[in-house]
C-alpha cells in the first residue's frame, strides 16, 4: 500500500537515529558543580561546540567541559533547554534572530515564563555567553512581552531597576518623574 | 540578576522585540535602557503623524504598521507644575502622567524627536496644525499662541533639518495661517517621495484671505509635487506656477475677480 512507500521517504526528525548511541559528557560549572548533558544538546552552543570539535579534532578524550561563567543553578536550566532542543535544526534560530515577531512554542513558553524574572535574566545572558541562538531568541521575547502594556513605574518594579534619583551617572529633565 | 546588568548585545534584542508604547516607558526607565535604545535606533514603521499645536497643549497622533500598534495618541499639556501627558490606544484613555517641572514643548519634542530618529521609510501622510482660540484670529493672537507657536516652528525646523536624511513624506499637509509657518517645514522634507502638499487656513469662519505664497512656490518641494490644494484660502500668483500640477483645487483671486464681474 501507498503509506508505507510515503513513510520512507517522509524524514522523521523526532525519533532520534538507533544507529547513534547518545554521547555523553560532564560539565562543570563556574562553582563546581558537574552536569551530564548530551554532547549533540551541548553544540546548540556555538562556544562549547567549538570546544568539542577542538578536542575531536586532536583525537582527544572529551571527559569534562568547564564552563566558567555560569553557575550551577543556571547551567542546569541552559542544559534542560538544550536537552529539549537538541533535535532542531540550527537554521531556524538563525532566521529567527532578525524577525521582530517571534512565535515561542508552547514548551518554551512555559519554561521560560514560569522562572522569576532574576533567573530568566541569568538564563538570557548564560546563553548569550554560551552562544545558543535559539535560547537568546526565546528568552528576549519573554522579556519583551512581560513589558507590554507597562508603564515605566511598573517596568522599573517588574525589572528591578531603581528610581532613577538612587541612580548613578547625570540626570535629564523628563526623567524626575 | 537585575535586567541592566544583561549584556548590551541581549537589552538591544528586548528592544528588538518591543513596540512603540514600551520602548517609550522603558526609554525612561534608566539611563542604561536609553542609551541602548538612542544607539539601536528602532524603527516605529510609522506609517501616518498628526501634530496640532493649539494654545497650551499639543495633539500628536501617531499610525504605525507595527503588529499590535496601529494608532496612538498622546497629549501633552502645559500645567502650572510641568507637563500632563495622556496617552490613548484603540479610542480609550490609557494612562496619565505628570512630567513635573517641564515644560511641554520641550516634552513633546523630546518624544517627537526620538520617534522619528530611525524612521527610513517614507510617511503615508504628515500633518501639522496650529489651531487657534476664536479670540485670536479676530483681532490680535495672545502672547502664549504666539511664543508658543515661535518655539514650535524653531523645534521642528531643527528636527527635520538635524536629520542626516531628509524626512521621506508622500502628502505633506498643514493647517495655518500664513507663508512663514510652512516655509520652517516643508523646505525640510525631501522633495524625492512628495506626491502632495495641502494647504488649509486654520479659521475657515474667517473672511477668505490672500495666501502669499512667493518663497513657497520657488522650493524644490513645490516644484516636485503632483497635487495641490488650496483650502479656504485666495491665492494671487501668476498660474505658470501651478502648470506641473496634474491635480488642482485652487482658488484665484483673478478667477473670483471675474466670476464678481459676470
Amino acid at each position: 500500500m501507498a503509506p508505507k512507500k510515503n513513510s520512507a521517504k517522509r524524514p522523521q526528525p523526532s525519533t532520534p537515529k538507533p544507529s547513534a548511541p547518545a554521547r555523553i559528557v560532564k560539565v562543570q560549572s563556574s562553582d563546581g558543580h558537574i552536569l551530564q548533558a548530551d554532547v549533540r544538546a551541548l553544540l546548540l552552543s556555538s562556544t562549547l561546540a567549538a570546544t568539542i570539535k577542538g578536542y575531536d579534532d586532536e583525537n582527544k578524550p572529551l571527559e569534562k567541559l568547564e564552563v566558567n561563567n555560569v553557575v550551577g543553578f543556571t547551567l542546569k536550566l541552559v542544559l534542560e533547554w538544550c536537552e529539549k532542543h537538541k533535535e532542531d535544526d540550527p537554521a531556524i534560530a538563525q532566521a529567527e534572530k532578525d524577525k521582530k515577531n517571534i512565535f515561542i512554542p508552547s514548551w518554551d513558553r512555559h519554561f521560560l515564563t514560569k522562572l522569576p524574572m532574576g533567573n530568566l535574566f541569568d538564563l538570557i545572558t548564560a546563553a548569550y555567553h554560551l552562544d545558543i541562538t535559539g535560547l537568546i531568541n526565546y528568552g528576549c521575547k519573554t522579556v519583551a512581552n512581560s513589558a507590554k502594556g507597562k508603564s515605566t513605574e511598573e517596568m522599573r518594579e517588574l525589572f528591578g531597576i531603581p528610581e532613577p534619583w538612587e541612580q548613578p551617572s547625570t540626570s535629564t529633565a523628563t526623567w524626575d518623574d | 540578576m537585575a535586567l541592566v546588568q544583561m549584556p548590551d548585545k541581549v537589552l538591544q534584542q528586548v528592544v528588538k522585540n518591543c513596540e512603540l508604547t514600551e520602548i517609550q516607558s522603558l526609554r525612561k526607565v534608566c539611563h542604561k535602557f536609553r542609551n541602548i535604545i538612542e544607539d539601536f535606533k528602532p524603527n516605529y514603521l510609522l506609517r501616518r503623524l498628526d501634530i496640532d499645536l493649539r494654545e497650551n497643549e499639543v495633539l500628536l497622533d501617531i499610525y504605525t504598521n507595527a503588529k499590535n500598534t496601529r494608532w496612538l495618541r498622546f497629549l501633552y499639556e502645559k500645567q502650572s507644575n510641568g507637563c500632563l501627558i495622556t496617552s490613548f490606544a484603540k479610542f480609550v484613555e490609557k494612562g496619565e502622567k505628570l512630567v513635573k517641572n517641564a515644560e511641554f514643548l520641550n516634552v513633546f519634542f523630546e518624544d517627537l524627536k526620538h520617534i522619528l530618529m530611525s524612521q527610513t521609510t517614507s510617511l503615508e501622510s504628515f500633518h501639522i496644525g496650529f489651531t487657534y482660540n476664536d479670540d485670536d484670529l479676530s483681532g490680535q493672537i495672545c502672547k502664549s499662541m504666539e511664543e508658543n507657536e515661535a518655539r514650535f516652528l524653531f523645534n521642528i525646523q531643527k528636527i527635520l533639518n538635524d536629520r542626516r536624511h531628509p524626512l521621506l513624506i508622500e502628502d505633506f499637509a498643514m493647517t495655518m495661517i500664513n507663508q512663514n509657518q510652512v516655509m520652517h517645514v516643508l523646505p525640510f522634507v525631501d522633495p524625492k517621495e512628495l506626491r502632495r502638499i495641502t494647504f488649509q487656513h486654520s479659521h475657515h469662519r474667517d473672511c477668505l484671505k490672500v495666501f502669499e505664497m512667493t518663497d513657497i512656490v520657488i522650493t524644490e518641494q513645490w516644484k516636485g509635487a503632483k497635487e495641490i490644494a488650496i483650502r479656504d484660502f485666495l491665492v494671487d500668483i501668476p498660474k505658470k506656477h501651478f502648470e506641473h500640477f496634474k491635480d488642482k483645487e485652487v482658488n484665484h483671486v483673478s478667477e473670483l475677480r471675474n466670476a464678481h464681474l459676470l
